[in-house]
């Protein structure tokens, strides 16, 4: 062996690198500081000494024990260990924040009932729009350094920017959930194939009636497979390029409608497919919750024999926010909890299908070696497909104006045809 | 034969109340019910379980749905005996426009007018507060003690109270000895109207409430709309109890012997 100068210094060179490579990511880690200026507090330290010791109060969907447990054991009983933070989940239903936090405003409270909020997309846009939001804050907080911001999926949310007054803390994603004692162990993954499928076994698919949010989704999938990919309706919304692919959509939903559940005469609530779903009337559903089938089957509401698919095209998927509202008494508490949903403790039990089984909206990698060993230990439940699977075959959401043309195009097209 | 009719009555109220609770209370112990099966294929306590944990926010629920409706009960009758009195009583100036306005919480949807009340009660800074709450209760509740009480009123003759007054007695005495027990069986009634009602409200406790003040209408909603009927049929039956309580024990206080029937006979 031979030892020139040159390798040497090349030598040299890469471990200096790791050196400080390793540095900088302890440095990351160890880091418990403001990344940037938010508004009312000058340090991450004056945040928690102002949030110690206080109520936070939680707005969220109430509909599932599970998340109600899971975030009352999890995040509630957490942040009061470690910040002195009581956490009250507020059970309700999501247009309804926007309600009391547009109420508020128009009054001219200073000190909302909302300190934190579970919202997305058109609930966001809303509030983002009529500037009723406390930020920016969500890239500055500490463990905001976790998160990809340069990722259109977190800097967007359907196509609306975030700027910095949302925080992501889940991930969702698309995908089609069937029977095997109906549909066998194959189930058709492609448009054609899935279009055959019904045509042989008529009046046991359906989807939800839109402005449904799964069954907008479903069409948002139509439409992407009639245009052969997401990329038309990625930026604003565009009347000439709406009308050059709606009609075949329309078409096609038309074509299927005889060969539907009771011949398409009426499209059912997504809660009742998955009802429908589980007693054997029709032999797919459809969701967000790429998990939820499993959580379905363990608390005895589906059958063992459900299972989930993506279509080989891709499916679409979107990240779960928190927001603070404009008049929030605590937004101090606020950013600690959204700041404690982002840490490596908290998303190891958001990711493990034992406990919340949800999907993360960071990537494994920024988080530490043990964190990316245990992930790739869990089992998942026979029911879900795996992270990798999925993450291959996400689809951006369309730019939130899409949604709203598609919604009013299917009920003039489809529904009152 | 007149007896009976009444056991068949007996029997048709007690399966009209109890037949729609039976496939409640199988739900709430139903693990996996799935289609086919005409009973639940595997049981558990899951779901009761969850009814008693804190994060269902059911016993907290309960305790505030119960402390809003007895206070409301208690506003009711202040408001609304002194009204029906007086309706049922005497004759006035504008009296059928004032009988008009107490019926139209009836007439027009709660949603309407709380919607125009929340931006009131947010100023004076009565929205989420109990305070808050039970006065928008308040507004369906009054039609039912006014109209239950005007119809008491009508039958009711005031000659009973003079004679106590011109015996000697003072206004307090009156009302405690004589009025209050000629109308006690309607007020009861009226009563037992104004809690089912206060009981049952949903939009405007979580509009005026904010989130902030959880009764059990506010937790069990979002599960009636989800699809795990275990947890939805624990909670409801949680949340009828007190009406069938309520609705026996009104009827035994009215009636003389029959407990179930008795109550019915006078209204």
């Amino acid at each position: 062996m031979v030892f020139n100068s040159r390798r040497i210094k090349l030598i040299f060179a890469i471990t200096l690198l790791s050196i400080l490579t390793l540095v900088a990511i302890g440095a990351v880690m160890a880091q418990d500081e403001l990344i940037g200026e938010v508004p009312g507090f000058a340090s991450w330290e004056e945040v928690l000494a102002a949030a110690e010791g206080t109520t936070v109060n939680w707005w969220m969907w109430g509909g599932s024990d599970k998340i109600n447990t899971d975030v009352d054991t999890d995040i509630g009983q957490r942040v009061q260990e470690l910040y002195g933070i009581t956490l009250n989940r507020v059970p309700n239903g999501a247009e309804l924040f926007v309600d009391q936090v547009l109420n508020e405003a128009a009054a001219g409270v200073e000190q909302g009932a909302i300190d934190l909020m579970w919202i997305n997309g058109e609930n966001f846009r809303t509030l983002a729009d009529a500037e009723l939001l406390y930020g920016p804050w969500s890239e500055f907080i500490p463990n905001a350094t976790y998160v990809d911001w340069a990722d259109p999926a977190l800097a967007y949310d359907f196509g609306y920017p975030v700027n910095g007054y949302e925080s992501p803390w889940g991930h969702a994603q698309f995908v089609m959930e069937y029977n095997t004692a109906l549909v066998g162990e194959e189930p058709p993954t492609t448009f054609e194939d899935l279009t055959a499928w019904i045509e042989a076994n008529p009046g046991l698919f359906t989807y939800p009636a839109l402005p449904d949010f799964t069954g907008s989704v479903f069409v948002r999938h139509v439409f992407y497979w009639v245009a052969g990919g997401p990329e038309p309706f990625l930026g604003e919304f565009d009347q000439e390029v709406f009308d050059q692919y709606a009609p075949a959509v329309w078409e096609y939903l038309n074509s299927i409608e005889p060969n539907l559940w009771r011949g398409g005469e009426t499209y059912p609530e997504a809660t009742v497919m998955d009802s429908m779903l589980a007693n054997q009337e029709i032999a797919f559903s459809m969701g967000y919750g790429p998990a939820d089938a499993a959580n379905n089957i363990a608390q005895g509401i589906y059958p063992e024999t459900i299972r989930t698919f993506v279509f080989d095209t891709g499916t679409i998927s979107n990240n779960n926010f928190v927001a603070i509202p404009f008049n929030s008494p605590n937004p101090a508490g606020a950013m600690v909890i959204a700041n404690y949903i982002l840490s490596e403790e908290f998303q190891l039990k958001l990711v493990d299908p034992a406990q919340w089984a949800w999907l993360s909206p960071i990537s494994p990698a920024v988080y530490s070696e043990e964190f990316q060993q245990a992930v790739a230990d869990m089992e998942l439940h026979p029911a879900t497909l795996s992270p990798t699977i999925l993450a291959a075959a996400a689809l951006p959401e369309p730019n939130g104006d899409w949604v709203t043309a598609i919604e009013a195009g299917w009920i003039e097209n489809v529904l009152e045809n | 034969m007149q007896r009976m009719f009444r056991w068949i009555a007996i029997i048709a109220i007690v399966l009209g109340v109890a037949l729609p609770v039976i496939p409640q209370i199988i739900w709430s112990l139903a693990h996996r019910w799935l289609f086919p099966s005409l009973l639940p294929t595997e049981w558990s306590m899951s779901s009761w379980e969850y009814v008693f944990s804190p994060s269902s926010r059911v016993v907290e629920g309960f305790m505030n749905s119960l402390e809003i409706a007895v206070f409301v009960c208690i506003l009711s009758i202040l408001v609304g005996l002194p009204a029906a009195r007086a309706i049922a009583l005497n004759d006035f100036k504008g009296k059928g426009i004032i009988e008009w306005l107490l019926m139209v919480p009836i007439i027009v949807p709660g949603i309407v007018s709380t919607l125009g009340i929340h931006q009131l009660f947010i100023r004076l800074h009565l929205t989420n507060t109990f305070i808050g709450v039970s006065l928008v209760h308040l507004i369906p509740c009054i039609p039912y003690m006014v109209l239950v009480m005007v119809s008491v009123f009508s039958n009711y003759g005031t000659e009973l109270e003079d004679t106590a007054r011109t015996l000697g007695a003072g206004p307090i005495r009156v009302f405690l000895n004589v009025t209050l027990p000629g109308i006690l069986p309607g007020l009861m009634v009226a009563t037992m109207f104004t809690f089912l009602i206060s009981w049952g409200q949903y939009i405007t406790t979580v509009l005026i409430g904010g989130g902030t003040i959880v009764t059990l209408p506010v937790v069990l909603f979002p599960f009636i709309t989800g699809i795990n009927y275990s947890n939805a049929a624990a909670i409801s039956l949680v949340f009828v109890a007190p009406a069938i309580l309520v609705l026996i024990f009104t009827s035994r206080q009215l009636g003389q012997d029959s407990a179930v029937m008795g109550g019915f006979g006078r209204l």
